[in-house]
């Protein structure tokens, strides 16, 4: 391992730059180090005026995710040693408007999420817990795809979030199908109508780029396919 | 240009797009094969059908010189490299949809099965064709 | 309306497949590579199922075709008017390309 790290940071203030530009450090390298540590070395010790994100720290809130050497990733759960370089590059998320350094207005992702109301809606005439045998595999599916985080690194990584700034996202879209294939949801329908338009799943052309970086791997893709069958399916009837 | 649109038109010169990803690249060839494609469907069937409504004599030039002329045959070499293309990744596609390979792994391994089935198809036919 | 078109697009799919193999490996390869010739056409032409298999081609390869150029147009931002046109200008061209190809082979048929 090199003891030190080229690290580029794309800096830009809205507020004092005309123009963005790479700053770059020099930043010494411990065991273990992810880029989280690198770019608060940077801020700590070198430039406290560098901004971004971060909470838990551990893959578990989504905030720290970032550009890193040609992948959205997430910051805490990337090793600098996995990049198998000493030249890190570090970018603001692709695809989304950027508020300032490595910090990006994620409110265009949350308002699609909020498009697909991703909440569970409970059917009135359930009274009692609803039976969901173990083995008969209706939760298998649903269940892998419901532990998105919401850190934006697949909507940053989708080319049809680059080019249609209506499209819902492959977060969305994951999140929608969770709800649509529960069986004890009452607004299935509902959200079935909401995916079904030109800007939901029918712009997903499956590049599996928002598999590729998700850091939950989950298969967005997978869960779009699935919704396009159902959505052809409920023309013929079958909900 | 606002400074927010600024900063994003950095996107393209600085790599921000993932390009080191198998899926995407077979969806970009997808579509410039296919684009492509829509191209020639339309001059074909003008061609062919001016040609064949010019008669007898016309339609014999016009295919005697589509079909020797050696440049002719070089894009008709493209043309088959292209509906090949589309054509496997397309159902690579299909399989997609009926729910098949649906995972990062697979869809790569079955890109470059089909491409090389494909390359196989092309160069035979390639050879097929030249050698009388 | 999005589902519908999008099955067909995949149902034509797969009838291209066939359809057009089929017609790549007669048309190109059944002479041994040597052009084809007015009276090649004539013969062809005279098979019902052969003449069926261009119309086949013409109409869901045109859809496949139009279909296909459309959800290009789509995948960028563009207004609901904008859609509008582009959406009829395809449809004329399909409907235009198909019906002069039919009007071609039909006229070879029935004038032989």
């Amino acid at each position: 391992m090199p003891d030190v790290l080229r690290v580029k940071v794309f800096r830009f203030n809205p507020d004092s730059d005309v123009e963005p530009r790479f700053d770059e450090f020099e930043v010494p390298v411990f065991e273990n180090m992810a880029i989280l540590d690198v770019v608060m070395h940077i801020q700590n010790y070198m430039d406290r005026t560098l901004s971004f994100r971060f909470s838990c720290r551990i893959g578990m809130c989504g905030s720290c995710a970032m550009y890193v050497n040609g992948r959205a990733r997430l910051a805490c759960r990337t090793q600098v040693s996995s990049l198998k370089t000493k030249d890190i590059t570090v970018m603001p998320l692709p695809n989304f408007p950027i508020i300032r350094d490595l910090v990006v207005d994620m409110e265009p992702f949350f308002e699609k999420w909020k498009k697909i109301k991703p909440y569970y809606v409970s059917k009135k005439e359930i009274t009692e817990p609803v039976v969901v045998r173990p083995g008969s595999g209706e939760r298998e599916f649903i269940d892998d795809m419901l532990d998105c985080i919401t850190c934006g690194c697949c909507y940053s990584a989708c080319s049809m979030a680059a080019t249609n700034s209506e499209y819902l996202g492959p977060a969305a879209l994951n999140r929608a199908y969770t709800l649509i294939a529960d069986k004890r949801d009452a607004i299935r329908v509902e959200r079935l109508k909401v995916v079904d338009r030109s800007y939901g799943v029918w712009r997903c052309h499956t590049q599996f780029n928002c598999a590729e970086v998700c850091p939950k791997n989950i298969v967005p893709t997978r869960s779009i396919q699935n919704l396009k069958r159902r959505c052809v399916f409920y023309k013929f009837g079958i909900v | 240009m606002s400074s927010v649109e600024m900063a994003q038109s950095l996107r393209f010169l600085h790599r921000r797009q993932m390009w080191d990803a198998t899926g995407m690249w077979a969806w970009v060839l997808h579509r410039v094969t296919g684009l492509g494609l829509v191209f020639y469907i339309l001059l074909h069937i003008i061609l062919m059908g001016a040609s064949l409504l010019s008669g007898r004599d016309g339609f014999n030039a016009a295919l005697n010189l589509l079909m020797t002329h050696f440049a002719f045959e070089l894009l008709d070499t493209l043309l088959l490299g292209a509906v090949l293309y589309h054509g496997l990744n397309g159902i690579r596609i299909l399989l997609f949809d009926m729910g098949v390979g649906v995972s990062v792994e697979a869809q790569r391994n079955m890109f470059r099965a089909l491409m090389g089935a494909g390359f196989l198809i092309w160069i035979w036919s390639i050879a097929s064709k030249f050698s009388g | 309306m999005h589902a519908w078109t999008w099955l067909l697009q995949r149902i034509s799919a797969v009838i291209l497949l066939i359809a057009l193999g089929w017609h790549i490996a007669l048309l190109h390869f059944s002479k041994g590579g040597a052009p084809l010739s007015y009276n090649d056409i004539l013969i062809r032409l005279n098979t019902p199922l052969l003449v069926s298999l261009d119309v086949l081609l013409l109409i869901f390869g045109l859809y496949h075709a139009c279909y296909g150029v459309y959800s290009v147009f789509l995948d960028f931002d563009s207004s609901k008017k904008e859609r509008a046109v582009v959406l009829a200008f395809l449809i004329a061209i399909g409907l235009g390309f198909a019906g002069f190809g039919i009007f071609g082979l039909f006229t070879i048929v029935y004038s032989a």
